[in-house]
């Protein structure tokens, strides 16, 4: 077994973490040197463990891709938006250091992380039996939304106590976190491939997850324009106008053409 | 197919400036003395080390008090930052304090190795060796025990001093303290020579 630290073996670390998260903590304490690397090992190994389930529905390469890249999304909340997240409970009254919130933080991300790759079997099955796109995609958020919400649970729970604003704290840096994690997706895409589309470690910057949803909104009103034109980069114009639309791929396994 | 991406100008400077952020902290984080997985992973997590880069590692081979002595100088600075002694400050002399009590716990965690290491003989000059081990052994950490609780009574007299104002003596506290833990070469060279 791979060392998490000097007392603890990785496989240890995992179920302390699913078991027991604040067993992690040495009173007040934080172990950060000890707990860091092996948590860091978790999150690539139980997000690309998910990455690979993902992959399958495309098959090939993009295994690989999406096993790169889905840690790397779990992991940009942290990276981005730390900072921001501890000045959201400064305000909110919650006296909180910074490798406190590192460390809940790091937590919450490998929980996250290991439950979704228990759910991996599931989703691979699902995948396996001719699901159609927007079904897979869909498969895919709901998994992702589950271990998210327990991994965000855990995090505040593994947070000082206190706090007049507590609750807004935890709410606004829900909204953080989770605008850096749906933009990160969108600028990490492709996960899962539409089976006919040629496939890409990431595709060219094209607008932004939100004018995305926007166009899926309209679009699920019968509105289908705009796609082409919401495509149009917003910081590289010139590009974005040379960029080819990307084809539409003939209807395979079960794809449907909504 | 599998394309190639392709990369903006911004998005490639930005990448360079964390990758030599990440390098940087790296560096500075295994010159503190952190394993090296703390290192390889700031060199690409780095936002989340960098409460790291105020600490030093631990040492290689630290003993059976090491979480005692760490939890005794958190709490120690912890009263320093109570408010209401926000003017106090401690001497300088506390880091060689804490540098002496690791260094002798280490001492304690190589006594244990050793004991631990020894296969039990009925030859009387191991026994005899074993003991006296054992005794200095015990000795020494006893030593570290009252140094340990003489912080706590110097944190017990910072919150004195925040009720009542009084003077506090820290660095002739510390000097006792440091005194305390020179003792211990002196008891167990006078052990395993006596």
């Amino acid at each position: 077994m791979i060392a998490a630290s000097g007392q603890m073996s990785l496989l240890q670390l995992t179920v302390r973490v699913l078991r027991s998260p604040s067993s992690l903590l040495d009173g007040d304490r934080v172990p950060l040197a000890a707990l860091l690397p092996g948590l860091l090992a978790l999150v690539g190994l139980a997000g690309g463990l998910f990455g690979v389930v993902i992959g399958s529905y495309r098959g090939g390469i993009q295994h690989l891709f999406a096993a790169i890249k889905l840690p790397v999304v779990l992991m940009l909340p942290l990276l981005v938006a730390l900072p921001a997240i501890r000045a959201l409970y400064l305000a909110g009254g919650v006296a909180l250091r910074y490798d406190r919130l590192a460390f809940a933080a790091m937590v919450g991300v490998a929980r996250a992380s290991l439950l979704a790759a228990a759910m991996g079997p599931a989703l691979w099955l699902l995948y396996s039996v001719n699901l159609d796109y927007h079904r897979a995609v869909m498969t895919m958020c709901a998994a992702l939304c589950v271990a998210g919400a327990i991994g965000l649970g855990t995090m505040a729970s593994l947070l000082p106590g206190g706090g007049r604003l507590r609750v807004c704290a935890h709410l606004a840096s829900l909204v953080v976190a989770g605008v850096v994690f749906a933009q990160g997706g969108w600028l990490l895409r492709p996960f899962l491939v539409r089976p006919r589309a040629e496939i890409s470690f990431v595709r060219p910057i094209e607008a932004d997850v939100f004018s995305s949803v926007g166009a899926a909104w309209r679009s699920s009103r019968g509105d289908y324009r705009g796609w082409e034109a919401e495509s149009v980069p917003l910081w590289d114009r010139e590009r974005g106008l040379q960029t080819e639309p990307e084809p539409e791929p003939a209807p395979q396994r079960g794809e449907d053409r909504r | 197919m599998t394309a190639l991406a392709t990369f903006e100008p911004l998005a490639w400077l930005l990448a360079t400036g964390y990758i030599v952020l990440g390098a940087a902290c790296a560096v500075l984080l295994a010159r503190r003395g952190h394993p090296q997985g703390v290192a390889l992973g700031a060199l690409a997590c780095w936002p989340l080390f960098l409460p790291l880069l105020a600490t030093h590692g631990e040492p290689a081979g630290a003993g059976p008090m090491r979480a005692r002595i760490a939890a005794a100088v958190a709490a120690l600075h912890e009263a320093i930052a109570e408010p209401g002694v926000e003017h106090f400050h401690l001497p300088d002399d506390l880091a060689g304090l804490v540098s002496d009590l690791y260094r002798a716990d280490a001492r304690l965690g190589v006594v244990d190795r050793m004991l631990a290491s020894v296969s039990p003989s009925s030859a009387p000059g191991v026994v005899h060796s074993t003991a006296l081990l054992g005794r200095a052994r015990a000795a020494a950490a006893a030593q570290i025990e009252a140094v340990l609780d003489g912080v706590v009574q110097l944190r017990l007299q910072i919150g004195l001093r925040a009720l009542a104002g009084n003077s506090v003596p820290v660095r002739e506290r510390l000097r006792d303290l440091r005194g305390r833990l020179a003792a211990i070469d002196e008891l167990e060279a006078m052990d395993l020579h006596g």
